[in-house]
This record gives C-alpha cells, structure tokens and sequence, in this order.
C-alpha cells in the first residue's frame, strides 16, 4: 500500500519538474535559457500573489512598515468609490430629499396651529442644558457637514468659481474645523445619549403612530409619549451612525495608527457613506423643526412650548408629567389635534 | 435664543481648545521614520518647507 | 511625444538600495522621507525577490482622480505631478494609489500632515523650470536638463529602467528573450493596464 502511494507521489513530482523545464512552456516565446534552466521559476510571482494574497506586501529596511506594501490594487477601488460612486450617490440622496422635502411643503404646507388652540399656558419641554446640547451638536454637525461635502463636491462645484488657489486655502481651514469640530460633535453624541435614551426605548404608542402616518398623511392623530416614534427614529439614527462616524473619523484623524492602508480606505467608505445619510436626515429634521411646523420649534429654542401643542403632539408625556406633579395644570380639554411628525 | 448662541459658542470653544492640544499628537516624520543612529545633523528642510521641525 | 515610465526588472534587483540612495542626495530629500523604495517578498526563504518601487506615473492616476483639491497635473511626457502650494496634506492619495508613493512630513494626524512629497520622475514640479523654488519644493528637474531618472542611471544591475514607456519595454522584451525567462513589469497591469512579457 505505502510504496505505491510513495511512488505515484514521485512521478507526480517529476511530471511537475518536467513541466518547468523551460522549453515545455508555451506561454513564453523566450529562447531557453544559456543555462537551459529558469533560476527564477520557483519565485515570487506578480499576478499568483495579487490572486492569492489581493496585494503584495514585503519587508523593507525602512523604520515603517507600512512602507512594506508594495502593491495594492485596491487603490483602485477607492478611486472608483471616491470618484464614481460617492458624488454621484451622495448628490442624488441629498438631491432628492431636497425635492421630497419640498413636494411635501407643495402638498401640506406648513402644520399650523389651530384658530384660538393656544392656551398662553407654558409648559418645559427641554431644559437649558439639553438645549445646549443640542445647539452645540448641531453646530458642530452643520459645519462638519459642510466641510465634509467640500471634500467631495468642492473641486466640481467651488473651485471653478474660487480658482485654485482661493479654493485650496478654503479646503485648508475647513479641513482644521472638520478636525477641531469633530470633538464637540463626538461629546455632543454621547450626552444627547444619556439626556434621551430613556424617553426613546421604544414603546406601546409607536406601532400606532406609524400606522397613522405619524400624523403627516391623513387626519388620524396619533398618541406619543416624549419623543414620538418618528423623533425616536432620528435619535437612534444620530446615535448609532453617530458612533459609525466617530469611529470611522477617529481612525481616519489618526491615520495607519491601527489600521493599514486598506483599512484605512474601509474606514473612509463608512465615514462618507453614513455622513451622506445623517445628511439627508437631518436636512429632514431640520425642515420639520423649523418651516414645516409651527410651535415645533420653541422645544428647542426657548425650552417652552404652549401646553395645548404638548398635549396635541405627546399626550402621554403631558399626563405623565402631569402625574409626576411636574406641571400643575387641570385636567386640559381632551380636544387634540393631529400628532407631531418626527422634529 | 440664549442657549442657541451658548451652544454655538461652547462647539467653538471646544473646537479651538482641540486645536490647540491635537498638533501635539504629531511627529515630524524625520523623527518618527528614522532611527536615531542616522541623525547625525540637522534633518535639513529642503522639500518639506521651513515649517519642519515645529518644536524647533 | 514619449510616455515616460519606469520598469523593475524583478530578475535583476539585488536591493542594493542604490537608486533609494540616489534619488535621496540628487533631491536633497531629508530623512523619513523615501521617494523610493526596495521591497522584497518572501525575505529568507526560497523565491525571494526585490523590487524597487516609487511612484508609477499612471495611467488615469488614482491620486490626481481623488485629490479634492485638484492638485495633480499631468505633464506631456506622461509624468504624474503635483502643486504643493495647493496641497492640503489629507492623505487621500495615500489611500488611493496602489504603491505607496505619497509621503507626508508630518506623521499622527490628518489635520496637520504637511505638503504632500512624491517621486517627480526628475521632473520638478509647477515653477519655472531648474529654478532655485522648484529645487527647494521638488528636488531637481533632470528632464528639463535633457536626463532622466537618477535612480534608474544608477541602478547597478541595470535593473531599473526608466524612459519612454515603448522603448523601455522593448528593452525589457529583448532581455527576456535573450535569457529566456522574466517575471513581467511588476505593477504595469495596475498602472498602465497593461503588460510586458
């Protein structure tokens, strides 16, 4: 058994050898060798390793490694992202949240009040310090946004009306507020965390609010607890690609710290992919918080909003504060209107 | 509206404190890419402009 | 008008580290800084085999196509160059080119990585030619004096070539079929998308 096994092995080996001898290639239409052999037959191969290994890394005599890569393709793949995908993706989405915003504002103009609906009775939504939250993460979100859209549109939109040199020094000081603000946007996401992770586990009223349109389309009006389901879908949405593009941006400020090159290209395909759409979420909150509803806005602005808003939007956070003795206020006329779209 | 002033100021105060501390979390690449053996003068600045060696 | 690129003779590169050495004192080019470099694969073992490698000039660069600020520029020789009054030291360049050619004077963090540096294939850079500016931003412009690459006059096996991209590759062709076997321009197919035999 053993010797017939050891000796199909041994013509397998010299069929192999065979095969290399130069001459019984095909492929190379090289004259054989003065040496009659290859001496480099058996050595590293340019396109084996790209199939095998997808790049070429070595060893240098240069203090960083780094520099060992000798080849990879995937730069390629990046340029095709860079270049090919992301402006037209991200221009698209952004694009198209605009117009849908704007056909919704056609269609349902601005969510008023109702005729004699206030009570004159305020009531605290958002406290200074939640407020300054907020103000501080947006800012810093608004100008990260901005900044980070230079790095893509910049060179097609800004630079043939700057000139180069204009539009170089620009990118230069909105690359240092990309950096710097980056900071306040990170401690932003953690605080809004903790202020509001209570208030948007998700709860008894969501399924409903969602089947009635959230108040948005038709005329049912929906029960919400502090956050309703469509604002609780923002918040998770902030956290969670917030902590995307924390993660992804402290890899890219510190580059090859701890990742290679091709890590480094995965982090920036996260950190512009979830921008774009935080982008185009928040062109949406933004719009609802401001034009597309009126009373929306005072949450934010002065932290007060008109008693009779509250119980129309979150009733159920209104008797629960209410329960809490947090607001003493009668029993309010049940009388309440549609309910609040996300803010 | 207060508070909406505040927050703008505190992101850019925070902002400008950063930008303060991160540059020291940076190396000239003359120091962290050679070892100290071939450092025998001044790494020089040609190529690389004056703004060489920021600790100087 | 010629293409101007290099080829690595893999069969030929002992890493000797002559043309890292050249290119470093033609360009007075300051430590931790290396325009060019030797890698070798499989070090120790059976099948070793060096490469020198700098910036390929390729075709349809991935560093000019990235660059936000739009500071690579294309010479008519085929040479990939850039403006470091316009660079903003981001590093996207880095990420996309397939060789590691960028080098940054500033290592630690994005904000603040300085001038982007790189191979010029001796060809200096946006300023008037063999002027006292362009040496102390992009080292000297052989191509202007009518020379190519020092690395490649350098080479001490020869095995670094560097020219005009027909004529170097029919070099390489006639060596191949004289000693009967070679490995291929090692990078030609990501570079140029195509390839010597």
């Amino acid at each position: 058994m053993m010797p017939v096994r050891c000796l199909r092995r041994l013509s397998v080996l010299l069929l192999t050898l065979l095969l290399l001898v130069p001459g019984t290639l095909p492929a190379q239409e090289a004259q054989p060798s003065p040496s009659g052999s290859n001496p480099t037959a058996m050595s590293a191969n340019e396109q084996q390793l790209l199939q095998e290994l997808g790049k070429l890394q070595g060893r240098v005599t240069l203090p960083y490694q780094h520099a060992g890569v000798l080849q990879q393709p995937q730069g390629r793949s990046y340029q095709m992202f860079h270049e090919a995908w992301l402006p037209w993706i991200g221009a698209i989405l952004i694009l198209a949240t605009i117009v849908a915003l704007a056909a919704f504002y056609v269609y349902r103009g601005r969510i008023r009040l109702r005729e004699g609906e206030l009570t004159g009775r305020k009531i605290l939504r958002f406290n200074a310090f939640e407020r300054l939250t907020h103000w501080m993460t947006a800012t810093s979100f608004i100008v990260l946004a901005i900044s980070g859209l230079n790095y893509i549109f910049g060179k097609r939109l800004l630079m043939p009306l700057l000139g180069a040199d204009t539009f170089a020094t620009w990118s230069q000081w909105a690359k240092y507020a990309h950096n710097f603000l980056a900071w306040p946007f990170m401690l932003g996401i953690i605080l809004m965390f903790v202020l509001w992770v209570r208030d948007n586990i998700p709860d008894k009223y969501d399924i409903p609010w969602f089947k009635a349109g959230g108040g948005l389309v038709g005329n049912r009006e929906p029960i919400a607890g502090r956050f309703n389901a469509g604002q609780k879908l923002v918040f998770w949405s902030v956290v969670l690609g917030g902590i995307l593009m924390s993660a992804s941006g402290l890899m890219l400020l510190f580059p090859l710290a701890l990742l290679d090159v091709n890590g480094m290209q995965i982090a920036q395909y996260v950190h512009a992919g979830v921008g774009i759409a935080l982008i185009a979420l928040i062109l949406g909150h933004i719009y609802i918080g401001s034009i597309g509803m009126e009373g929306a806005y005072g949450a934010m602005g002065t932290g007060e909003i008109d008693l009779s808003w509250a119980m129309r939007h979150h009733r159920a956070w209104v008797e629960e504060q209410r329960a809490k003795g947090r607001i003493a206020v009668p029993p309010a006329d049940r009388r309440s209107g549609r309910a609040a779209p996300a803010e | 509206m207060k508070v909406v002033i505040a927050g703008i100021a505190l992101a850019v105060a925070i902002g400008i404190a950063v930008g303060l501390t991160l540059p020291s979390a940076r190396e000239p690449a003359w120091q962290a890419f050679s070892t100290s053996s071939t450092r025998v003068d001044d790494p020089g600045s040609n190529l690389v402009g004056p703004d060489w060696r920021p600790e100087k | 008008m010629a293409r101007m690129k290099f080829l690595c003779d893999a069969d030929r590169c002992i890493e000797c580290n002559a043309c890292v050495t050249a290119c470093k004192n033609e360009h007075d080019v300051p430590w931790g800084i290396n325009r060019r470099r030797v890698v070798t694969l499989n070090d120790g073992k059976p099948g070793e085999r060096s490469i020198s490698m700098a910036c390929m000039h390729c075709t349809d660069a991935p560093c000019a196509a990235v660059c936000p600020v739009d500071c690579f520029y294309k010479t008519d020789d085929g040479v990939v160059l850039h403006s470091k009054d316009l660079c903003i030291g981001c590093g996207y360049c880095f990420y996309a080119c397939p060789f590691g050619a960028p080098q940054y004077p500033q290592v630690g963090n994005f904000g603040s990585r300085g001038k982007m540096d790189k191979c010029t294939f001796c060809a200096g850079g946006p300023e008037a030619d063999s002027s006292e500016e362009e040496y102390r931003k992009y080292g000297r412009n052989r191509l202007a004096e009518g020379k190519l690459p020092l690395c490649a006059e350098m080479c001490s096996t020869k095995s670094l070539l560097a020219g005009d991209g027909e004529v170097i590759a029919e070099i390489y062709r006639m060596r191949v079929t004289q000693r009967g076997y070679g490995s291929g321009a090692w990078g030609w197919q990501t570079a140029y998308k195509e390839n010597v035999t």
